[in-house]
């Protein structure tokens, strides 16, 4: 008699390879050969999203430049102390009341100005929403820093990339310095001549030109310094008014 | 009769058989494994990271010498803020176009293009390091850039080329 147990496995294994065969010989001959791959796909994507943000960092660093200088151009005729302005001349004295600056006036004076300039700035560009962004600003020396509690954030197929809009440029000379240093000198000349104006042309430096209205003192200071892309003069602009009867002024 | 003979051929065919299948799938799986090893790696253009984008911002950037207020000393200044001048004054478009030259002339053998716009699409400056027809645009990098004055410049940088701009850049066989 034959045994017939042996026979099972050649057949299960003719039949588990005819069926890897078969599915081999479909795959060998559909149209699908190999795959497509499309490499580096999510790379250039992160990429992009990393370039949208490097591209509005240059725009917000000129803006932040430019609008720098602008504050200069405010602020060296009209400083708006709590004493005012008059003629476009920052006014220090105003009859008994003294405005002379101090660091933190010129900060604040010269935050205010930036914010309101670059404001007007970033409001054109278009690739992202760089609307509301205020800035702290850092006048160290030559340098000026520029912070903000804003963050940007770009969103791009399914990436997510947040940047704080911080900027940091050198100046060609310290702003504040420049400011403060007609400051201080007005106010030393100040001390000792009060209205006087032959003791104020004794006194002043040889880049100070005073000229007068009745008692109103226009200091116009050549500092030397230039700024900005045109490279135009730093000359400040001070005033002191010495009427003391608002009447008159 | 000698039934033991017959089974021994009947299971030795089988097995035959079975050797050769055996044999006839190991040809096709390498087969076919080495066609997988040949499958096309595509890489487009827009799966590339465009050098042009690093290119145009380095261009920004760089530095270059001028005489602002005449004083007889140079000043420095950037290209961007020389294509800010250049906006409103033609004085400087000169020295826009000489040192935009100058930056994309050493970039060859890749011949990378420039066009510089205001914001209603005049054309403020537009260097071309290859003069030849029948190359196609490809690597586009756009940026926007202020002016002194708020107003907005456009400039386009790309690169000229023999090779169609999309498409299977390497295939691996």
């Amino acid at each position: 008699m034959i045994n017939n147990k042996g026979i099972f496995m050649p057949v299960f294994v003719v039949l588990v390879l005819l069926l890897l065969s078969v599915t081999s010989i479909s795959l060998y001959l559909s149209n699908k050969k190999a795959l497509d791959l499309h490499i580096g796909n999510r790379a250039t994507e992160v990429y992009s999203v990393y370039q949208k943000a490097e591209d509005a960092l240059l725009y917000i660093d000129k803006s932040a430049e430019y609008s720098f200088y602008k504050s200069i151009s405010q602020n060296m005729n009209n400083l708006d102390t709590n004493c005012g302005a008059e003629e476009g001349y920052t006014l220090l004295v105003l009859g008994e009341d003294t405005c002379f600056l101090d660091d933190n006036i010129i900060k604040v004076k010269f935050e205010v100005a930036f914010n309101k300039y670059i404001s007007e700035y970033l409001n054109l560009y278009k690739d992202l929403n760089l609307k509301d962004i205020k800035y702290n600003l850092d006048l160290d020396r030559e340098k000026v820093n520029g912070k903000s509690d804003k963050e940007i954030v770009i969103e791009d197929n399914n990436i997510k990339y947040t940047i704080k809009p911080s900027f940091m440029f050198k100046n060609s000379f310290d702003v504040k310095k420049a400011f403060m240093d007609a400051n201080n000198e007005i106010k030393k000349v100040y001390v000792l001549c009060k209205s006087d104006k032959s003791c104020w042309d004794k006194n002043l430096n040889k880049n100070f030109s005073l000229k007068n209205n009745g008692k109103f003192f226009m200091l116009d200071i050549d500092t030397g310094y230039k700024y900005g892309i045109n490279k135009e003069k730093l000359i400040l602009k001070f005033g002191l008014d010495f009427e003391t009867n608002p009447l008159f002024r | 009769m000698n039934k033991k003979g017959v089974e021994s051929i009947f299971w030795d065919s089988i097995g035959l058989i079975v050797l050769i299948l055996v044999l006839f799938l190991f040809w096709i799986t390498t087969d076919f494994i080495g066609k997988m090893a040949d499958q096309r790696y595509y890489i487009g253009e827009s799966e590339i990271v465009n050098p042009g984008n690093i290119i145009l911002l380095n261009y920004l950037r760089t530095d270059v010498e001028i005489d602002l207020d005449n004083d007889g000393n140079l000043d420095k200044i950037n290209m961007a803020d020389l294509i800010s001048l250049s906006y409103d004054n033609n004085n400087y478009k000169e020295l826009l176009n000489k040192e935009t030259k100058k930056i994309l002339e050493s970039l060859k053998p890749y011949t990378w293009n420039m066009e510089i716009r205001k914001e209603n699409e005049d054309m403020i400056l537009e260097v071309k390091t290859e003069e030849r027809i029948g190359l196609y645009d490809q690597f586009n990098s756009y940026i926007e850039i202020p002016t002194y004055n708020n107003k907005l410049i456009k400039i386009r940088l790309y690169l000229e080329s023999q090779n169609w701009p999309a498409g299977v850049i390497t295939e691996k066989g």
